[in-house]
């Protein structure tokens, strides 16, 4: 039996600890906001925070968050408040929106690490995550609304 | 496409465009007497466009 956190509440599975997290997040909690994209740590739709820090849960096999904390989209705030998910409405950033609580937990990462972040930044951090949409430029200018508003 | 199949299987040998290989895009509504279609999706063939 392996148990972690999730969102703030305890949390245990029975998953093999090889089974990816995104899977026990999805299938396991219902939790299914995070999204799966590749399957491969390519496209950052899976896109979770472990311990305060961004991750893809994909890529992470369970084992390795017992004990450690984890954040996913459902959890950034209690109310969509965060100065992300606050600045994305603003900004109007979603098309489909399927990449997009990847993208706002990426997002929300590099805020926490760099409040102020230069464009070029911004753009580094976000390499990780694709948006088949196209919507780039407005997540630029989410983060950059969000660095500023707080 | 190959004996009916996609070939490319993930990311790794279809890359679509990232963050930072787009280029600045412009929007522009053009007046036409066209039957109405679709507006919003030129993002896409761009970023769909791209290959290493």
């Amino acid at each position: 039996m392996i148990q972690f956190t999730v969102n703030g509440f305890s949390q245990s599975t029975d998953a093999p600890a090889d089974t990816p997290l995104l899977w026990v997040l999805r299938e396991g909690l219902k939790l299914t906001g995070t999204k799966f994209g590749c399957g491969a740590g390519l496209c950052g739709a899976c896109m979770v925070h472990i311990d305060g820090a961004r991750a893809f849960s994909c890529q992470t096999r369970i084992g390795e968050v017992a004990g450690h904390s984890v954040t996913t989209i459902e959890g950034l705030s209690t109310d969509s408040t965060h100065p992300v998910q606050k600045a994305w409405v603003a900004e109007r950033v979603p098309q489909c929106g399927y990449c997009q609580s990847g993208q706002i937990m990426s997002a929300a990462d590099l805020l926490q690490q760099k409040p102020h972040p230069t464009r070029s930044e911004i753009v580094e951090h976000m390499r990780t995550n694709i948006c088949r949409c196209g919507t780039y430029q407005r997540i630029v200018r989410a983060i950059e609304r969000a660095a500023r508003e707080g | 496409m190959k004996d009916g199949r996609v070939e490319q299987t993930n990311f790794l040998n279809h890359p679509p465009m990232r963050i930072n290989q787009i280029p600045v895009i412009e929007t522009h509504l053009v007046k036409s007497s066209e039957a109405p279609g679709g507006i919003g999706e030129a993002p896409t063939a761009a970023s769909l466009d791209w290959t290493d």
